[in-house]
């Protein structure tokens, strides 16, 4: 045992001296930066540290989106490591928010008036109930009406502005056009696409101690009622739109029309291993509206977030570098990305980086008209009676909807199986579960 | 008993040898052990009280009990294929050796190196009818849409398929080795007394390697209580969340880095640490694992049998 | 007496028959879990031929091109200037330490508690069994904790150290020894004045080659994938091992999390089919190396009772 002991010493002994060599006082003035970002973000990141250098000292590591939120326990365990500023999934904000996590700084007393306003209405997923921000949003990922103009022209559609008329092009479609789809709607689609612009109430923090999430309300079944018929006619795929099957029925050009995020043209319709539909026949529209109400609200799918640590010794540094990554020239168009394409792939949620972001879209010649002025349309219109919540709703499609839907294709009863399945999760997370407001 | 001389010197020799080991055991393995013990009554998101009331927090999730079937099922289905399957292998493997069984042994360690988000892919794509190189197969079982295959029903098959491909070339390599190691004289010896492969295989074979057989099963068991990977896998896959929270250690996972309540992770790792050890416990002592001297006389009675 | 002759002649070859039957399926057996074996990882090298639209058009065992591998092969290392070389240099670097102090410890540890008689023999099979036992992530907190009050978070020391620890390696040891080596020989060579040292040099290690092998091919299968120290214990890329590196870069990717959509990472199916490919590679390699020493013969003295 002695040995043993004195081989612990050893390792003692070696570890004294190098964190003494590592925590020698630097001579640098410079404020400091530790960025986390995944692999899209990085050489954004990577820009910014070159060009801050010899003002600010910015480490820039490569993480998977959602890392710090498995970690930061850990960090705050041994109290020290927290990154300063980090990309992480639109929900993490609530996680991180809680004072037992305590990884998510209010911004608001940082930002200028100027900067604020440049957020418009785009930051609001970053506003808590306190009218606070507590995030910056990298990019909104609101629902439009992608719509294939060619086939619209050949079976004389017009393009709907009311959801009962999208529904009605469903019902032609399965009556003259077997075969033809308008869309898949597993995964988060149905949600972004369907239930959030509903107002279906599923995830709506009421407080910090409540969640109203009530599947049967009036706003869920007007969506199920008026989906599955369409989905038993085959109109709905009731599976996911990355899978190879419905990638297939896409290719052969049997897609009319796909509610779906705004970055769904560039990463889902477009590309040739995707959907591959071809150039100068798409575009996007508004979000058509349902039957008795005022206004045609947007869901959200994706659209992540930069949060900034308490612990971070130069917070204001590190919301510059936020704000660089959303609004600065340099990112959102110039910087080189590792496939070699440049800029921002995503609606950009500043103001300032959405105007440039328009230029280049406007350019593109894929799109038979630009889908920009939808998008800008639909932007301020995302329904805010969803909040961020701490536990993971956004899987919970995958964990508890998806299977059901897999199962029995009953979107009913695939939609009650995710209520009550985040219903048991937010209680586990200390929420009271309501289904009135 | 009396001890020969120089026992003590002897000994402090044996444990020189030893410690390097030990030393690696008692700082890496038990010391976290306890700390990990003091964790479960930790204040966490789950347990805003703290206290020992984590262990009955963790039972009561909700996510427990589905867990609970589907290990259950799914261990009723891989570990009797895993033993009987692995062993059958391996003595098949032994039957005889030359030079290309060097590559059939090759060819089932290949599924166990790929790993990580490369195992995602594979698995994906083998399971999707439209691109899966197997899609023959598929289509002859009448499986032409990979909806078909992702229920979670079918789960339970899945992910033993998935886990003992990852798992059973091991384990071949390590029973086979332990039938390397059989001395080429019992056999000959054997054979010339009229042994048929097959008695030679049950009769003389087996018993010699009954340990290894035991420590294989010990941790098939084990591992199959503690089924992470394969679900893990699947659930971060294309078909995302399908196996979120599938098994136990997927649930002390989740708890651990998506809600940060390590004190549940802690007390639910505790509480499948007991039937692994118990199980094992009661196998090894059942047994003459830990017996040198009963394994001579049973080998020489199991000898005087032929 | 001439059809006793006959009828055991008969019988003779009735058996050599059915043995050779008996061969054919054995073969048999063997080859086809071979190729079900090896679909993964052809389908892997075929796809990372392919373009990302051709695994989905083309048939799935058919080969792309050269071109492809050339591609895939760019894609990869044009990710932040070639980082993921410095990974591979790290998963090298750690793993050589790792394999090489988890096989002498381990397999010493063995031998002692096989050959001496220490008391807590007991104790200490029990105690490693109970970590082979053990959910790995029942240790994540303590090991943390304990390696930041040794300064030696985010250090590839923590990730050595912990990975070292070998007790499916120590077992594996004891069983060998204690099943290879009869006892009658280390009390025979103690009375010929073996020091216990002796005992290992000349009895039991000149015996350790099938186990030596074995452990190193585990350790190092076992440490060459592994994704979760590195990923709790490292945290800058300067450290990143290749699997944790890919893991961190593919998963923002819709290959294989089509939920992030948005993404500018030329990385697609080929590219981590490619990865994959080249990750099993040293797999394969140690084990060609590692399994030399499983061949019969060397092992005079093994199990013969």
């Amino acid at each position: 045992m002695r040995i043993t002991k004195r081989a612990a010493a050893a390792v003692g002994v070696l570890a004294i001296a190098s964190s003494a060599l590592i925590s020698m006082p630097s001579q640098a003035a410079n404020p400091s930066l530790l960025i986390w970002v995944d692999s899209p973000r990085l050489p954004g990141a990577k820009e910014y540290a070159k060009i801050m250098k010899g003002k600010v000292d910015v480490k820039v590591e490569l993480h998977s989106q959602g890392d710090l939120l498995a970690k930061v326990q850990l960090f705050n365990r041994v109290k020290k490591g927290w990154p300063d500023v980090v990309f992480g999934p639109p929900n993490d904000v609530a996680v991180l928010r809680n004072p037992i996590i305590g990884n998510a700084r209010e911004i608001s007393t940082l930002l200028k008036a100027q900067e604020i306003k440049n957020f418009g209405k785009l930051n609001d997923w970053c506003k808590g109930s306190d009218g606070k921000y507590y995030c910056v949003k990298n990019d909104m990922a609101q629902s439009v009406l992608w719509y294939d103009t060619a086939l619209f022209a050949e079976f004389g559609y017009t393009v709907p502005t009311k959801m009962s008329e999208l529904f009605a092009i469903g019902a032609d479609l399965a009556a003259k056009h077997p075969g033809y789809s308008l869309g898949a709607l597993s995964d988060a689609a149905a949600y972004s696409s369907y239930f959030w612009p509903s107002q279906c109430p599923l995830n709506n923090e009421l407080s910090a101690t409540r969640v109203l999430i009530n599947s049967k309300s009036p706003k869920c079944t007007r969506v199920t009622a008026a989906l599955q018929p369409l989905i038993d006619k085959g109109v709905f795929y009731p599976g996911s739109a990355f899978s190879p099957e419905y990638i297939k029925i896409a290719q052969e050009g049997k897609l009319v029309a796909h509610i779906g995020p705004s970055w769904f043209g560039e990463f889902v319709l477009r590309p040739a291993s995707s959907f591959n539909i071809p150039t100068g026949r798409l575009t996007a529209a508004p979000m058509p509206m349902w039957e008795g109400e005022t206004v045609n609200y947007s869901g959200e799918w994706g659209g992540g977030i930069y949060t900034i640590s308490p612990h971070a010794k130069f917070p204001r540094a590190a919301l510059d570098f936020a704000l660089f990554m959303v609004g600065d020239k340099r990112n959102v168009v110039d910087v080189v990305n590792p496939d070699k394409s440049t800029g921002a792939p995503t609606f950009p949620a500043y103001i300032p980086g959405n105007k440039l972001w328009k230029a280049k879209i406007d350019a593109d010649t894929y799109y038979k008209a630009s889908p920009y002025a939808a998008m800008a349309a639909q932007a301020g219109k995302v329904w805010t009676g969803v909040k961020p919540v701490r536990y993971d709703a956004d899987g919970a499609w995958g964990a508890a909807f998806a299977p059901e839907m897999a199962k029995s294709k009953d979107i009913q009863k695939a939609l009650d199986a995710y209520a009550t399945y985040t219903s048991n999760l937010a209680q586990q997370l200390g929420y009271e579960v309501t289904t009135k407001k | 008993m009396s001890k020969p001389r120089g026992y003590k010197q002897r000994n402090l020799l044996m444990m020189t040898m030893l410690a390097p080991y030990i030393f690696l055991l008692i700082v890496f393995g038990i010391l976290p052990l306890f700390m990990a013990v003091l964790e479960v009554p930790k204040i966490s998101i789950a347990n805003p009280d703290g206290g020992w009331d984590a262990f009955k927090i963790v039972l009561q999730d909700f996510r427990f009990p589905t867990a609970l079937k589907n290990v259950l099922g799914f261990m009723a289905y891989f570990v009797p294929m895993m033993i009987i399957i692995v062993i059958a292998m391996a003595l098949m493997l032994d039957v005889k050796t030359n030079k290309w069984s060097k590559y059939l042994r090759l060819a089932y360690i290949v599924p166990a190196s790929i790993s990580g988000a490369v195992a995602v892919l594979v698995w994906w794509a083998i399971f999707e009818p439209t691109i899966s190189p197997i899609k023959s197969v598929l289509h002859f079982f009448g499986i032409n849409s990979a909806r078909q295959i992702w229920q979670t029903e079918n789960l339970v098959y899945l992910i033993a398929i998935m886990t003992f491909f990852s798992m059973a070339g091991n384990w071949i390599l390590i029973q086979y080795g332990s039938l390397q190691s059989i001395s080429t004289e019992i056999i000959e010896a054997a054979r010339v007394d009229g042994c048929s492969a097959f008695q030679l295989a049950f009769r003389i074979k087996l018993p010699l390697i009954r340990k290894y057989i035991i420590y294989m099963a010990v941790l098939v068991f084990a591992g199959g209580l503690q089924i992470f990977v394969e679900p893990q896998l699947l659930n971060t896959g294309v078909y995302t969340g399908i196996a979120s929270s599938w098994s136990f250690d997927q649930l002390s996972y989740e708890l651990a880095f998506k809600s940060g309540d390590f004190g549940g992770a802690s007390a639910l790792s505790i509480i499948l640490l007991v039937p692994s050890l118990i199980g094992a416990l009661v196998v090894i002592f059942k047994t003459d694992m830990f017996d040198d001297k009963t394994i001579r006389d049973k080998k020489s009675s199991d000898k005087a049998d032929l | 007496m001439s059809t006793t002759i006959k009828s055991s002649k008969k019988l003779k070859s009735a058996t050599r028959q059915e043995s050779r039957v008996g061969m054919f399926f054995v073969n048999s057996w063997l080859i086809f879990f071979a190729v079900i074996s090896i679909i993964p990882m052809a389908w892997l090298l075929l796809a990372s031929s392919k373009t990302d639209p051709e695994l989905s058009s083309r048939n799935p065992l058919a080969f792309g091109s050269f071109k492809g591998y050339i591609n895939a092969w760019n894609n990869l290392t044009f990710f932040d200037n070639g980082v993921i070389g410095r990974w591979v240099i790290n998963s090298v670097l750690y793993n050589a330490a790792i394999v090489v102090i988890a096989t002498i410890t381990a397999s010493l540890a063995g031998f002692v508690i096989s050959a001496s008689r220490i008391r807590f023999k007991k104790t200490f099979l029990i105690s490693t069994l109970i970590m082979m036992l053990l959910p790995p992530v029942a240790l994540v907190i303590p090991l943390f904790v304990l390696m930041d009050k040794v300064s030696l978070i985010d250090n590839p020391l923590s990730v050595i150290l912990i990975s070292s620890l070998y007790p499916f390696g120590a077992f594996l040891s004891y069983i060998y020894y204690s099943t290879t080596i009869p006892p009658e020989l280390y009390e025979s060579a103690r009375l010929d004045g073996c020091s216990d040292w002796q005992l290992y040099t000349r009895i039991a290690f000149p015996l350790s080659g099938a186990l030596l092998g074995l452990l190193a091919f585990f350790a190092f299968i076992g440490n060459w994938a592994n994704y979760f120290m590195p990923y709790v214990m490292l945290y800058s890329g300067e450290n990143y091992t290749l699997p944790l590196g890919l893991g961190f870069l593919f998963s923002s990717t819709p290959a294989i999390n089509p939920g992030v959509g948005a993404t500018s990472v030329p990385i697609y199916k080929p590219e981590i089919a490619l990865a994959g490919a080249l990750i099993a590679f040293p797999i394969m390699v140690m084990f060609l190396i590692s399994q030399k020493r499983l061949i019969r013969g060397m092992l005079a003295g093994s199990i013969k009772e």
